[in-house]
């Protein structure tokens, strides 16, 4: 948009409905690549509707979204994972009876590139392949800090943990496109500045593209380099924090946090 | 040390001895449903196997030898009867008696192979029919003579105009099925039409089947089934008016005491083919089962029971080729099985409790060979023909 | 290792590959070979009888079965009351091809050769999967009970076409010939129960090594992950339906097998072998011996096979008691059983694989409590 890169997720007129409700109406907008881009607005925006729509669980009624030239309006989630798009659930969606490492290792199965009945050998191939994909899970236990709950059941973690683990497990996909709602909810201002760490730390490193949903507007403003606004389905703003911050429509929207503004 | 010279002689005495007595033994085996599905007939298949076998040893039929029958549950379950049957092995049977359609199909490899005769309670043709049949034998005429002997009783009795229609109510298993090919091809030789087959357990809408056939011109009803449903068709029958426009007749489980118990009335001038004789007739074969039954405390129900008829002929069976086969030398599955097969001719044996003598030899793998028709007559179980065989059975089922 | 490798009590693993082995220490490798030495011993136990051979040849063929069937429903989340039904799919293919193909064109006679029976439960066990994937398609739109009811269709299509087939003798019993093992044919119980005992064995053992592959395999976590999660195994880039599917077609296979050994068996092949009721202690054997674990196939079988005999004895006993108008007979086996699966269901819903981990985990710990 700015800096002449074409950009990597085109969201084209957007409409999404239940029933009578536009969850999402004519929403567009467009993320470069290796940028931070936050999505904020009131509950019942339809920001989480927006990531639905984006990673295949919703189909949007019509509009398109473009992911490096793929349309992913139509595609369902596992088409549009193996894209590389990657996305962590707003309410934990762990598998919970497996292990964190389980967890993680399933982030890796499209990955894994051995057949069935090499897999019913496990020798080979499948071994190598399997020893491959661990270095590579450990490599997200040790960026996420994650080393000492390892073989730990996910169902026995505790809240802020999990979120880390849900958070680790959709950058194991080794997206190019990762899609965050509300990482940070819920959690101590301690927890909140690990994961505030981790997310700038995958945009520097990996040069992964982020997509957040974030309620704290402070934490937004500091690390985005685009925001956009949705109020009821609507997008009302969109373009460089500062800009969006001064949006006399946004500040309406927000009114009892004018202050944070 | 002479203690264990001791132990050493000691043991080898009593398995002399064990030795001995296990000559002087003969097993025989029965497994069959005492609990489970088709429990009530079973139960006094089971009963009189017992009887006979008590009554077999006290009368001391077998002259220095003593009879012992195993008798086991299998609850209808194949599996079941080839544990039974491998378990009999183990414990020195030479012969078995079986009970369920499934379970002696299954069994014919296996009765080859240990080389075991097998008399079965199910009247199915597959039984004796080859491959596998060399040890396998029925104690009366199959479900298809049966079936057949009805067919040749309508054509020649029909006096209507073109082919009298038939219908047939089958049990929904192999059991069922077992003559409805034949009874097509007899059908076509006698001019008689099968209008349809109609397979059916418990719980069908009997009106609506009936009323359907009836639209289409039925005037016979031929059930290869057991009692119940029967019992059911025909209520729904009579409920319907259509006892006078319809006849309606039966294999061998079709009939007997509790069809009449079940069906009351409604059973009236229903047609039952059979090689048993009843126990009402008082015939010299009939005064042993009540004497028998009465003996061994059985109820009234028991011992007017065919399928206390049924147990009695097997085991009687068995117990007359044990007696032929240690008269001649020493009891064994092999001598046993040759007992059998020369039981024809002036060999063939009259055991009382089927309408003609037991025969078995090549070619003849059916102990009773005739067969009567017997009908309801005034609530009562009464023979309509003469003893005799089906005309049309061996054109259309030739045995081996 | 410097330590004493038989009183190890944890994992000590360096490196990635360790981490994928089997079993975690030194003592449990060695009791495993322990134990399956003891099995191949079994027949030379002086108690063997032939009712005993048939229980544990029938035993075994049934755990190729119920790890099967663990599959679909302990693994991939999917209830299926009609697992006997593709057993009788592979036994009926067997029994077919075998009467149809392999006499008339490669002129066996009295026998097949050992080479062709191995070749034909593969054989077997694909047409089954054939028919588990095709029952499975529904799994693509359906889900948990709409399914469950897809399967229990197919077990009654199932035993409603054999029994009108005149092809497959209506349900009657169709000949299998027996088998030939290195020129001597093996027939009667007194062979055919060793015969099938170590042929079983060696079946519910490479099964067995190819379930646990497939488990700690990334096909086996996406099972466990459409059981858990569909959602999200969604966004891990697994197709659940797929996923689905490809259960139904394992549980087939594996029953496919099993159906085929049975046929090789018996001799034959009848109709009853396959029924609902069949299914339905399928389910129980793997139930109780606890789903989601293969320790638990293989305990599930063993447990309802020998209980049955017991079971039997104990209605005759309770029988002689009671008045003879009272059938509890007929009555005692069915609800003993279902007694003991909704006691399982209550209180150690993990089954009896649970009993066996806690054992191991005591004997792990030992001489230490915790
Ligand atoms: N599956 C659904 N069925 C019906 N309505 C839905 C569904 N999903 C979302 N909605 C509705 O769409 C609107 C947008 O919801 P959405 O979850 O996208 O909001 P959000 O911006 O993520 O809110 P929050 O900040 O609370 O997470 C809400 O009114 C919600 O009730
Ligand atoms: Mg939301």
């Amino acid at each position: 948009m700015y800096s002449g890169v074409p950009p990597q997720l085109v969201v084209t007129d957007l409409t999404l409905s239940f029933g009578g409700l536009n969850a999402l109406s004519n929403v567009s907008l467009e993320i470069e690549p290796g940028s931070i881009t936050s999505i904020i607005g009131p509950n019942g925006a339809g920001k989480t509707s927006l990531l639905n729509c984006i990673s295949g669980f919703y189909r949007a009624n019509s509009g398109s979204i473009k992911f490096e030239g793929h349309e992913l309006v139509g595609a369902s989630p596992h088409q549009i994972s193996k894209l590389g798009v990657a996305r962590a659930f707003q309410n934990i969606e762990l598998f919970s009876g497996l292990s964190v490492l389980d967890n993680l290792m399933l982030a890796r199965h499209s990955h894994l590139k051995y057949s069935f009945w090499e897999a019913l050998l496990f020798y080979g191939r499948s071994q190598k392949q399997e020893i491959k994909n661990r270095e590579y899970v450990e490599q997200i236990i040790d960026f996420m800090e994650l080393e000492p709950v390892r073989k730990a059941v996910v169902g026995e973690l505790a809240y802020g943990v999990r979120k880390r683990v849900e958070m680790a497990r959709a950058l194991t996909l080794g997206p190019r496109l990762l899609l965050l709602d509300e990482p940070m909810a819920g959690m101590t201002l301690g927890e909140k500045e690990d994961i505030v760490r981790f997310i700038l730390d995958i945009k520097a490193e990996r040069g992964t593209t982020v997509v957040l949903i974030e309620h704290d507007l402070g934490v937004v403003m500091d690390i985005s380099d685009q925001v956009y606004v949705l109020d009821f389905g609507q997008r009302i703003a969109g373009g460089p924090p500062e800009l969006v911050a001064q949006n006399p429509a946004v500040i309406e929207a927000y009114v009892g946090e004018e202050a944070v503004l | 040390m002479k203690l264990y010279i001791r132990l050493f002689f000691s043991l080898v005495v009593f398995a002399l001895l064990g030795l001995g007595l296990a000559q002087q033994e003969i097993v025989f085996g029965w497994s069959g449903a005492v609990t489970g599905p088709t429990s009530d007939a079973g139960r006094f298949v089971l009963q009189a196997i017992d009887d006979y076998c008590r009554y077999a040893n006290e009368e001391q039929l077998i002259p220095g030898y003593t009879v012992n029958c195993i008798t086991r549950d299998d609850q209808y379950n194949n599996d079941n009867t080839l544990r039974n049957f491998e378990a009999y092995l183990d414990e020195g049977m030479v012969a078995f008696i079986g009970y369920s359609t499934g379970g002696t199909l299954q069994l014919k490899v296996n009765a080859l192979e240990e080389e075991i005769p097998v008399i079965g309670s199910s009247l199915h043709i597959g039984v004796i029919d080859p491959p596998d049949n060399d040890f396998m034998f029925l104690p009366i005429s199959s479900y298809s003579e049966q079936v057949l002997a009805l067919l040749e009783w309508i054509a020649d009795n029909y006096q209507g105009e073109g082919a009298p229609k038939v219908a047939i109510i089958s049990h929904p298993s192999a059991f069922g099925r077992a003559p409805v090919e034949d009874a097509r091809n007899a059908a076509e030789l006698l001019g008689v039409e099968i209008v349809e087959v109609q397979e059916t357990g418990e719980g069908l809408d009997y009106t609506a089947m009936l009323q359907r056939w009836s639209a289409a011109g039925v005037q016979y009803v031929i059930g290869q089934n057991v009692q119940s449903p029967i019992a059911a068709m025909l209520n729904a029958a009579q409920a319907l008016g259509l006892k006078d426009s319809m006849t309606f007749m039966g294999a061998h489980y079709t009939g007997g005491e509790t069809l009449t118990n079940l069906a009351g009335d409604a059973a009236e001038g229903f047609l039952w083919a059979t090689s048993y004789y009843l126990e009402s007739e008082g015939t010299p074969g009939m005064v042993l089962q009540r004497e028998i039954g009465e003996r061994y405390g059985r109820s009234e129900e028991t011992i007017t029971d065919t399928n206390y008829t049924t147990g009695l002929l097997q085991a009687a069976i068995y117990v007359e080729v044990a007696r032929r086969a240690a008269a001649a030398g020493e009891v064994s599955s092999q001598s046993i099985y040759e007992a059998l097969m020369s039981m024809n001719g002036v060999n063939a044996f009259d055991s009382g409790f089927g309408v003609g003598p037991v025969s078995f030899g090549e070619g003849d793998r059916v102990g009773v060979d005739a067969m009567r028709l017997i009908q309801v007559q005034d609530g009562e179980w009464q023979p309509i023909t003469e003893p005799y065989n089906s005309r049309t059975f061996p054109q259309v089922h030739p045995l081996n | 290792m410097a330590v004493n490798r038989w009183i190890q009590s944890g994992n000590y693993r360096r490196n990635y590959k360790e981490d994928q082995t089997i079993f975690a220490t030194f003592s449990e490798q060695a009791s495993l070979v322990v134990l399956i030495i003891l099995l191949f011993l079994v027949p030379y136990a002086p108690f063997m009888s032939r009712s005993l051979f048939r229980l544990f040849d029938l035993v075994l063929i049934y755990t190729v079965a119920v790890m099967g069937l663990n599959i679909v429903t302990g693994f991939a989340g999917q209830i299926s009351i009609g697992h006997a039904a593709f057993m009788g799919v592979g036994a009926y293919a067997a029994a077919t091809i075998t009467r149809d193909l392999a006499v008339p064109l490669l002129g066996f006679a009295d026998a097949v050769p050992f080479w062709y029976v191995l070749l034909l439960l593969p054989v077997s066990g694909l047409i089954a999967a054939t028919a588990g994937a095709f029952v499975g398609l529904p799994s693509f739109r359906l889900k948990h009970l709409y399914l469950a009811i897809a399967t229990l269709a197919f077990q009654i299509i199932f035993t409603w076409s054999v029994g009108h087939t005149p092809w497959l003798k209506q349900g009657g019993s169709i000949r299998v010939p027996r088998v030939e093992f290195f020129g001597e044919i093996i027939r009667g119980s007194s062979a055919i129960g060793p015969f099938f005992y170590y042929f079983g064995l060696v079946v519910v053992i490479v099964m067995a090594l190819a379930f646990r592959n497939l488990l700690r395999s990334k096909f086996g976590r996406a099972l466990v992950a459409v059981r858990d999660n569909d959602r999200a195994a969604d966004a891990m880039g697994i197709n659940p339906g797929a996923t689905k599917v490809m259960a139904f077609a394992i549980g087939g296979f594996y029953a496919g097998v099993a159906g085929a050994l049975l046929a090789f068996y018996n001799g034959s092949v009848i109709v009853e072998s396959f029924s609902l009721a069949i299914s339905i202690d399928f389910l129980a054997m793997a139930i109780i011996g606890g789903l989601g674990t293969l320790v638990g196939s293989l305990i599930g079988p063993v447990f309802l096979q020998f209980l049955d005999p017991w079971v039997e004895q104990l209605a005759d006993l309770v029988q002689w008691v009671m008045p003879s108008t009272i059938d509890v007979g007929t009555a005692m086996r069915p609800s003993v059983f279902g007694i003991i699966i909704v006691l399982f269901l209550i209180f150690e819903p993990r089954g009896l694989a649970n009993w066996w981990r806690l054992l191991r985990q005591y004997f792990k710990r030992w001489p230490f409590k915790f």
